[in-house]
């Protein structure tokens, strides 16, 4: 009967309780939307991260980290790559060369850049280098010394395809070298820094030119990112020489975003809630103030404390168990939408890609985030709930039916 | 025996301060099971405050009121709830319904709250709903019914229960003659059928001789008390 009577009220003033139910509604559907985006934004952050440089696992020389030298290369390559090929946990590795003190130098002025041996076959199943160019190709005529720079590079270095490239580098042995290449493909990834300081050659072209083979790091993938945090563990301990690390050390800040983007979450959901508190409150407390005859008679006529208590707190739950799931849906269907259709930030993409970040922004959220949430609201309401509902035991019975 | 017995009751609100107000001052009265008493007297004299301490609504401030032996003076706040649901009947001059709850839901409302079962408060509540004539009207809302007809829905929620008495603060003063007169008819009858003891108090001259017992106060001490045959 209470819940008849307090399902019944909230539907009394229409108007106020509809009001209350938008806000709520409209709230949830507001943080729900807001999360998502920051959710997606990270994640494809992260995956871009993964997909275009970092992958899911490197192996380096443990000085290499600390000191990105030339003379750190890995020791006893031939080990490392037996052991990876051995290992069915690891779809593909690519080992690359690494002169992180190169010079390019060109008719407009010398440039600090990383010269990155590969093996474009190996890197193309390991990376996306390969699909973000955007002029030229992608080492396919292997004739000569073929080269990959960034498009801003080539730009303010007034490089086309075809033209001659010199790179300057010292190998292990303390050797300077000055190499001719020829500029093969001019890519653009999503992330400005890398592309401007990168050159991507073949690695067996630098080994010809040096007269030795080293190489300064492994990359490889295994199925998911989050399977790489164990494979990590185990490598590490076959290859106790190197040192073996996933995504989430390589770039310990992409592992903080995760972290913080739930937390953002909950800062986000708690600050929307605080405000949907106080509107409730008040709503709750005119229904209260506005009813206090009728809830005087109830007291006088034998209805205990507790259960008028209880009625004002179930009809305040009620606003909140009509408004939480109508938000939740609606919030669920709007990230699902632009979860697949993606919003197109195509305005502010030259900001974005200095970030790091595609243009393309998929909303994405965790189905237990949706649980949370509901938790939360119904916290909220109950909070709410407290304050009109002490005001309503306030009321003496025979004072409110006197009233006039 | 009696069924009221208030003793030496004073009431005195805002005590000791500027604005102190005797309202009651010095009340002895005995109500006898099945009286129909009315309980007269001009705008202030009283009436409502003593109404309310018989019905354990307020406390007086001295004397002692006993409702079927029982004292209620020193009841605590919860306790007075609970002996109101269980032995008294109340209508009140307005604001007496549920307002979203039908008819026949505001007549069954006491006994649901008593925790009487489905059947006996069916039967009950369609028996009293036949005897205020309002059978038809039972699925409306108050706001559907007229004045008259949500204060015959009121007496028929006070008497669901069979509480030992009913108090009726001024119930026919927002009603018509009409109205007025076919309340009374349905009090009367409750009266002598099921011998449900009442007292209300009224204004109303035409109230007043239909009361088998007057009592009229006047600043807050009785003036008169007459039984009529
Ligand atoms: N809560 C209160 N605080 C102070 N004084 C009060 C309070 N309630 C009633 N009074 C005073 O007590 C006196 C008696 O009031 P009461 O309402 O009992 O009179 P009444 O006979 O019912 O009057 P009416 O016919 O107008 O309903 C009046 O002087 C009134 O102003
Ligand atoms: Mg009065």
């Amino acid at each position: 009967m209470i819940l008849k009577i307090a399902w019944r009220n909230v539907w009394r003033n229409k108007l106020r309780s509809g009001v209350v139910i938008f806000a709520i509604m409209t709230g949830i559907w507001a943080g729900i939307f807001m999360s998502s985006m920051s959710i997606g934004m990270t994640e494809a952050r992260t995956e871009d991260a993964l997909g275009y440089f970092i992958s899911h696992i490197q192996i380096h020389n443990p000085e290499f980290i600390v000191d990105r030298k030339v003379r750190y290369s890995i020791d006893n390559v031939e080990n490392v790559l037996t052991e990876l090929s051995a290992n069915d946990s690891i779809l593909h590795f690519s080992k690359r060369t690494i002169y992180t003190e190169g010079i390019l130098a060109s008719a407009k002025g010398n440039k600090n850049v990383q010269i990155v041996g590969i093996d474009p076959e190996q890197e193309k199943l390991v990376t996306k280098i390969h699909s973000s160019i955007v002029a030229g190709n992608y080492f396919e005529d292997f004739k000569g010394k073929p080269a990959c720079i960034g498009k801003k590079v080539a730009e303010k270095y007034n490089y086309e395809i075809g033209d001659k490239l010199i790179l300057q580098f010292q190998d292990k042995a303390g050797d300077i070298h000055a190499m001719k290449f020829k500029v093969c493909g001019i890519f653009q990834s999503v992330n400005l820094q890398h592309d401007e300081l990168t050159v991507y050659v073949p690695s067996e072209v630098l080994a010809e030119e040096t007269g030795h083979a080293e190489y300064h790091e492994i990359a490889l993938n295994t199925y998911t990112k989050a399977a790489a945090i164990g494979l990590a563990a185990t490598l590490q301990q076959k290859l106790p020489e190197q040192k073996v690390e996933y995504w989430g050390q390589i770039s310990p800040e992409l592992g903080y975003t995760d972290e913080m983007m739930d937390v953002a979450m909950y800062l986000y959901m708690g600050i929307i809630m605080l405000a949907l508190l106080f509107g409730i409150i008040n709503t709750m407390l005119m229904a209260v103030l506005e009813r206090r005859r009728e809830l005087g008679m109830l007291m006088a006529v034998g209805m205990t404390k507790p259960k008028v208590f209880l009625m004002i707190v179930v009809e305040t739950l009620f606003l909140a168990l009509v408004g939480g799931p109508l938000g939740i849906l609606i919030g669920h269907l709007t990230v699902q939408y632009f979860g697949v259709h993606g919003i197109d930030l195509a305005v502010v993409a030259e900001g974005m890609k200095s970030f790091g970040m595609s243009s393309m922004l998929y909303t994405k959220i965790e189905a237990s985030a949706y649980i949370d949430i509901a938790v939360m609201v119904i916290c909220t309401a109950l909070l709410a709930a407290i304050y009109p509902a002490r005001k309503a035991l306030k009321l003496n019975p025979s004072e409110s039916i006197r009233a006039l | 025996m009696s069924v009221i017995k208030v003793k030496g009751i004073q009431k005195i609100y805002n005590e000791g301060s500027a604005i102190e107000v005797r309202a009651l001052n010095g009340i002895d009265l005995v109500v006898e099971k099945g009286e129909f008493t009315a309980v007269v007297g001009p705008s202030g004299s009283g009436k409502t405050t003593l109404l309310n301490i018989i019905g354990g609504l307020d406390v007086a401030t001295q004397g002692e009121v006993l409702i079927d032996g029982t004292t209620i003076s020193g009841m605590s706040e919860n306790e007075l709830i609970g002996f109101r649901l269980n032995n008294i009947g109340f209508v009140f001059q307005a604001y007496n319904l549920i307002p979203v709850l039908t008819a026949k839901e505001n007549v069954g409302f006491i006994m649901l709250l008593q925790k009487r079962s489905n059947d006996e408060r069916e039967n009950r509540v369609n028996e009293l709903l036949d005897e205020v004539g309002l059978k038809e009207q039972k699925n409306k809302r108050p706001g559907e019914l007229s004045g008259g007809q949500q204060q015959r829905v009121a007496v028929a929620r006070a008497l669901a229960s069979k509480p030992k008495f009913v108090l009726a603060d001024e119930p026919t003063a927002n009603l018509d003659s009409k109205s007025t007169s076919d309340l009374l008819d349905i009090m009367a009858r409750l009266n002598k059928e099921e011998g449900t003891t009442f007292i209300f108090s009224t204004h109303d001259q035409r109230v007043i001789d239909r009361a088998r017992r007057v009592v009229t106060i006047d600043d807050g001490r009785i003036t008169s008390d007459v039984h009529h045959a």
